[in-house]
């Protein structure tokens, strides 16, 4: 039995509910409203609801639920921005207007009245996921874009320091290194410093063209 | 149920309340189809009943009186609505009991549900021929005023599409005023305008507020043969409520004029006048909850029921010789085919039709099909 279990992988969609949700449900007490939170709560999440939606969140919610009000035209609540809990919008009329204004304050997920109990769930793990993804992937680029720089800084130092010393690019890195072991700061700092040193000097020009190819 | 009882349906018009005006052209519409569908012996004898109540133009009251229409009184067909927000109250109670609304008014599109069938005009049956008609006569610039809810915001959207499309096409004002909105916000609007000078202005303004907006304009001396309103909603019954000429001269597309000449209208209009007065003008509002009770009745006589099972699949696809020619409910999408026209108001609160299609226009609700002059446009406008 336990073999069984082991063989079988984790369920998604499992993990995500485990993790003691804490949803916010900002939507005003109608019978959408009613519905959605007795809904999340016979889920077995956390709910937390408010109505109107000004004021700022708590550090902990992991979910919003975000009513979009046909007389509200572009909310903007002061939550909203690239660090925002994942939201859900729930709006009344499924048309391009109200898509387009889910989209806009960046939701994950839309979901349309009259609320329903099934299609919820699907949602909000959909929305969880996608929003994670997102989130990871938007890292993964920072730190790529990041690293991208730094190998740049460090092709054109060892250049600078091919030039000047007549070094070899294995020698060139050795002494790059060095300097970086020696005054304990990153390779990156040391390269940032051998460039600036290199402007100074006007090495740039002769190194740019050197490694563009053309030989004057 | 006896075979002798009458058969109840509900209308929920508003007798008060910002679109009550309109709601009323859609009650006489309905109970001078029930006038007629009795005196000519009812459905299989039985006699049509109406129970009406009175919701207000209140979105909360339509869904609260649906409910007691259906709990209370008993009836299994529901018909009213005039705003967006009135029908998507009324939604869910029909949707819970399983019952049918019929939704008779030219609304803003993108919506679908087992339980309403929706009779009014899909934005591809007016918006496209409007911007079509406008764009060619006045150009591309134009001046949007609205009311404060759904149906402005969307069909503004798609009207900008289309406009869009077209090379000088421009939106050079896109205002929204409330439904209850007072007389001098529209003074402010119209300045604005005299600003902007647009080739146009597409008014989406709705129910009392629409003559505030046509009689700032006319106080602002503007000339309608040069930076006209253009709209789909303004029908003779908003014109009978401005002050004198104030609509002339303006334009309105729509599938219905009480001008549009066919028999059929014709017949109607003659008992309309003999019900409610020479005074009192027929509409489109009027006109598709009058045919749309006539094709309720029919559909009974063959289904031999109002149940919704039984019904619907007798009105899906049925066809009607309305006013406005014949027209057909659509089985896929539950919208109908209608026959476009434009008209220019004149100084009789009357429309001239410049424009009208030979043939019915299929509905597209969630406008996957419309771009601005392509055939379908072109097909529905040829000969004229």
């Amino acid at each position: 039995m336990n073999s069984r279990r082991d063989s079988v992988q984790r369920s998604l969609t499992g993990s995500i509910l485990n993790r003691n949700l804490r949803v916010l449900v900002l939507h005003p007490q109608d019978d959408d409203g009613l519905t959605l939170t007795s809904h999340l709560r016979r889920v077995g999440f956390n709910v937390e609801t408010r109505w109107p939606p000004a004021g700022v969140l708590s550090d902990n919610v992991d979910l919003v639920f975000r009513a979009l009000l046909p007389e509200e035209r572009a909310p903007k609540d002061e939550w909203l921005g690239p660090d925002a809990p994942t939201l859900i919008s729930v709006v009344a009329f499924e048309n391009p207007t109200f898509i387009d204004q889910a989209i806009k304050m960046g939701s994950d997920g839309i979901i349309t009245t009259p609320i329903r109990a099934s299609g919820l769930l699907a949602t909000i793990v959909m929305a969880l996921r996608h929003a994670k993804q997102a989130r990871q992937s938007a890292q993964r680029i920072a730190s790529l874009e990041q690293k991208l720089l730094d190998n740049q800084q460090l092709r054109e130092a060892k250049a600078i320091l091919m030039l000047m010393h007549n070094f070899s690019e294995p020698d060139a890195y050795e002494m790059l290194r060095a300097q970086a072991m020696a005054k304990r700061v990153t390779v990156d700092d040391i390269c940032r410093s051998v460039i600036q040193a290199g402007a100074v000097l006007q090495l740039h020009a002769r190194i740019r063209s050197a490694d563009s190819g053309s030989i004057d | 149920m006896a075979s002798t009882d009458p058969i109840k349906v509900g209308l929920l018009c508003s007798k008060t309340g910002t679109t009550s005006l309109l709601e009323m052209s859609q009650w006489r519409g309905s109970v001078q189809a029930i006038e007629e569908i009795n005196e000519r012996g009812g459905i299989n004898g039985r006699e049509l009943i109406a129970v009406h109540y009175d919701p207000a133009s209140n979105p909360a009251a339509f869904r609260d009186l649906a409910e007691r229409l259906i709990l209370k009184d008993g009836v299994r067909v529901i018909f009213g609505g005039y705003t967006s927000t009135s029908r998507k109250a009324m939604l869910p109670v029909v949707e819970k009991y399983n019952r049918l609304l019929v939704y008779s008014q030219q609304y803003e599109g993108f919506e679908y549900s087992d339980n309403i069938i929706y009779s009014g005009a899909s934005p591809n049956q007016n918006g496209v021929q409007l911007a079509d008609f406008m764009t060619e006569t006045f150009g591309a610039r134009v001046y949007m005023i609205g009311s404060r809810y759904v149906y402005p915001y969307e069909c503004n959207r798609t009207m900008q599409e289309l406009l869009l499309q077209h090379p000088e096409g421009a939106i050079l004002g896109e205002r929204y005023l409330s439904l209850e909105a007072r007389r001098e916000q529209f003074t402010e609007v119209v300045a604005d305008m005299r600003k902007k000078a647009p080739d146009w202005i597409f008014s989406t303004v709705i129910g009392k507020t629409v003559p505030y907006l046509y009689e700032a304009y006319m106080e602002a001396g503007f000339d309608p043969t040069r930076m006209p309103i253009a709209s789909l909603n303004t029908s003779e019954t908003e014109i009978l409520a401005m002050r004198k000429g104030a609509g002339s001269g303006h334009f309105t597309a729509a599938p219905y004029f009480q001008s549009v000449d066919t028999p059929e209208n014709h017949a109607a209009l003659v008992r309309h006048q003999a019900r409610f007065g020479p005074a009192q003008p027929l509409d489109m509002n009027w006109e598709s909850a009058y045919y749309q009770m006539h094709m309720f009745a029919t559909a009974f006589e063959v289904a031999g029921s109002d149940e919704i099972s039984a019904i619907m699949p007798q009105l899906l696809g049925a066809e009607f010789a309305a006013p406005q020619g014949r027209v057909r409910i659509d089985p896929v999408n539950h919208h109908m085919a209608l026959y476009p026209r434009v008209g220019r108001a004149n100084v009789d609160g009357q429309f001239s039709v410049l424009r009208e299609s030979k043939f019915a226009v299929p509905p597209d609700p969630y406008m996957t099909r419309q771009t601005l002059g392509d055939w379908v446009t072109k097909l529905s406008t040829r000969e004229y």
